[in-house]
């Protein structure tokens, strides 16, 4: 009996179940089963296979209907059979007590029922009836040809059911590793979140729930929507370490389909949401400590990691990770943070490379600032660099800045190094900088590049009109236009120390 | 017998209760390692789950003082996280961050989902310490909702720029700098002061280093192939 499919329905004759409350009954039985549909008319089906092994048939319909009167419908009615019609018409007619049709015995159990407890529509009932058809077992003695040649489609569907059988599977059967999953249809097609986020909430304490009595844990999870247009749209869920914890179970799924509404933009409603575990792991013991709170746990960095990818890109979380380039635009590199590494360990390879770890102008390179900590000695300066260069201007005298403008004002220099020469890349982005570090009188240090004129307009995306306009802001920032005229303007100013 | 391994018992527990807490986490407030400024911090260090006011203008050194004190709570095991808006930290000054307990960058596309990045990071509990470093001026609303996670938490949390409240208030401006003779003219001299004020906790003078010390080029990483072989 446990290889059959069973499917038990669950009927709340009050009209009150429309909306809010169907659906609280709908996620509630959840806790029941791991499969649930919803019909409509108050109608709810749920996967009851293999309850045979599990304490019979009868202890289930006695949970499912504990289950529904702790969530407030008592009145449930519970039918059980192999297929999802037979089920409807078992839980409509059952009283008091549950009503469970025997494997094999659906069509024999419905010979005998009146045609109101097929869901077909009233105009064909009445024809039926003017034509002497009262029970379901008079259509479905009816030949399935004459049906159709009368009413079309809905004909076959009608002695389809009449002989017990549902229109698709209902559910698919488990497979034998008997991973937990769970799913659930919605009523109707969603276009937003909020919903499907209920739902996602039951769907993970059910399979929590199950591989926490299992002793087991998540390694890895697809959280598949079925969509409108009967696509599917997977998607695999990794968490850094295993785990059976929901909360953060969750904040992965609700990251996922935030990606899925926000960014992917779903080509139809979602019909159904599917939870399932595709690879399990042992449960790990953590040593705790008596007199020390709960540690950080790399789990949720991972957790904080997936959202902050899902709203922002793949490349809003960084690690350092310096190239090897003469330009220091180009060696500002930093890569992307892996969810499934987020949980700690040394990030890429290059970026732990050992004399990579330096700092332009030599402040953290090969001394002991370098490895970021003071150990009594001086601390090293750090540099700020603009992601695009800001055209300054620029008075020098014998080639060495003087006087400085930009878009916060005048500054006159007290003291100035360099020039230190940069050239290179002639064969696809040519440049040649001369790079000073110089001090203003009011004690910024500030990092500023003079650009050969032959390269001006390509390294650094300057152009005569930019030049212009720069001119033109520092002007506006000083007190003698005359001043800035006769200063420079091939000057930029590429960072600070901070 | 048993009264004995009852008394031991009390006797080793009396003894952790008095000794403080080996975990950095479980400590009122985290040490910056850089004495000058511990010495002027409340408790001696920076404190938990308070929102901390760490500015200054361009160039005084608040953030190699910021690096510096985040290495050292990375040092000591603390999961540490900075949301980069402005986008302008420099990859090799960070890598000494690298290796051991996550040391992330946030660099949100926009500047305004700076908060957000904050609100999520401190949420998660999983950083010890969460660097907020933004342009844009912070309301005040936003401020007591990060400082109440930050609670929660027992995270440091540390604002690079002006905050309408603050647990702590740490006001950097840089020191006068001497030039020193140079070839060319003046030069840049080895060390600058900067000066650090703490409000009641007083003020004090910390030294950074200058960038590019005599004899070092721009690229530092890579051999210069004109010169001398």
């Amino acid at each position: 009996m446990g290889g059959w499919t069973r499917i038990a329905s669950v009927w709340v004759p009050e009209s009150d179940t429309e909306g809010g409350a169907a659906t609280a009954l709908a996620v509630a039985l959840l806790a029941a089963s791991p499969r649930v549909s919803r019909v409509g008319n108050g109608l709810c089906r749920l996967d009851a296979g293999g309850w045979a092994r599990r304490g019979g048939e009868e202890a289930f319909v006695r949970r499912v209907r504990m289950v529904a009167a702790e969530a407030g419908f008592p009145a449930a009615r519970v039918g059980l059979a192999d297929t999802g019609i037979v089920a409807d018409a078992a839980s409509r007619l059952a009283a008091a007590e549950p009503r469970i049709v025997p494997p094999g015995h659906g069509r024999a159990f419905l010979a005998s029922l009146p045609l109101t407890l097929l869901p077909i529509s009233d105009e064909l009932r009445a024809t039926l009836h003017a034509l002497g058809l009262r029970r379901i077992g008079e259509v479905a003695a009816r030949g399935r040809n004459e049906l159709e040649t009368r009413f079309g489609p809905e004909g076959t569907r009608a002695h389809r059911w009449s002989c017990g059988q549902d229109e698709d599977g209902v559910f698919r059967p488990i497979t034998s590793e008997e991973l937990p999953e769970a799913s659930f249809e919605l009523e109707g097609p969603h276009t937003s979140l909020e919903p499907l986020l209920f739902v996602l909430r039951h769907l993970l304490a059910r399979v929590c729930g199950d591989l926490v009595g299992e002793g087991r844990c998540a390694a890895r999870l697809v959280l598949e929507l079925e969509l409108g247009d009967r696509s599917r749209r997977p998607t695999t869920i990794t968490p850094a370490r295993p785990t059976a914890q929901e909360a953060l179970l969750f904040d992965l799924c609700r990251a996922a389909l935030e990606r899925e509404f926000e960014v992917d933009c779903l080509a139809a409603p979602v019909t159904t949401l599917t939870l399932r575990v595709r690879e399990r792991a042992s449960a790990e013991a953590r040593q705790g400590d008596l007199f020390v709170r709960e540690p950080r746990d790399p789990l949720k960095a991972s957790a904080a990691l997936v959202r902050l990818h899902a709203r922002l890109g793949d490349e809003a979380v960084v690690r350092p990770a310096p190239c090897p380039d003469h330009r220091p635009e180009a060696r500002n590199e930093w890569t992307p943070v892996e969810a499934r590494r987020a949980s700690g360990g040394a990030g890429s390879s290059r970026a732990t490379s050992g004399t990579m770890a330096t700092a332009d102008g030599g402040t953290a390179s090969d001394d002991g600032g370098a490895k970021g900590d003071t150990d009594g000695d001086v601390i090293p300066a750090v540099l700020r660099l603009l992601p695009r260069p800001l055209p300054v201007c620029v008075r020098s005298v014998e080639g060495r800045p003087a006087e400085v403008w930009d878009e916060r004002g005048h500054h006159e220099v007290t003291a100035a190094e360099g020039p230190e020469r940069l050239s290179g890349e002639w064969w696809k982005a040519p440049y040649r900088r001369e790079y000073f570090r110089v001090c203003t009188s009011e004690g910024e240090l500030l990092w500023l590049f003079r650009e050969g004129t032959a390269t001006r307009s390509t390294s650094t995306g300057g152009s005569l009109e930019g030049e212009r306009l720069s001119r033109e802001r520092c002007a506006e920032s000083a007190e003698s236009a005359e001043s800035v005229e006769s200063a420079e303007s091939d000057w930029r100013l590429h960072g600070w120390w901070d | 017998m048993r009264s004995a391994v009852l008394r031991e018992l009390e006797r080793r527990v009396e003894a952790l209760e008095v000794q403080p807490s080996a975990q950095p986490s479980q400590q009122a407030v985290a040490a910056t390692g850089i004495p000058p400024l511990d010495a002027l911090l409340p408790e001696g260090g920076l404190p938990r789950g308070q929102a901390i006011e760490w500015a200054g203008p361009r160039s005084c050194g608040k953030t190699a003082l910021l690096r510096a004190a985040l290495a050292r709570l990375h040092g000591m095991g603390e999961p540490v996280v900075m949301v980069d808006a402005s986008r302008t930290l420099y990859a090799p000054d960070w890598t000494p961050l690298m290796g051991g307990e996550p040391f992330w960058v946030v660099r949100p596309p926009r500047e305004n989902e700076a908060l957000w990045c904050a609100d999520l990071l401190l949420r998660s509990g999983a950083f010890g310490v969460v660097a907020l470093e933004t342009d844009a001026g912070l309301a005040r609303s936003p401020v007591v909702r990060l400082q109440r996670l930050a609670e929660k938490t027992g995270a440091v949390f540390v604002v690079l720029g002006s905050l309408p409240l603050a647990a702590l208030r740490l006001r950097f401006r840089p020191g006068r700098l001497e030039p020193v003779a140079g070839v060319f003219g003046p030069a840049l001299p080895a060390v600058r002061p900067v000066w650090v004020d703490v409000g009641k906790g007083g003020s004090d003078e910390i030294p950074i280093l200058c960038p590019s010390p005599a004899g070092r080029g721009v690229q530092p990483l890579l051999r210069d192939r004109k010169g001398p072989r």
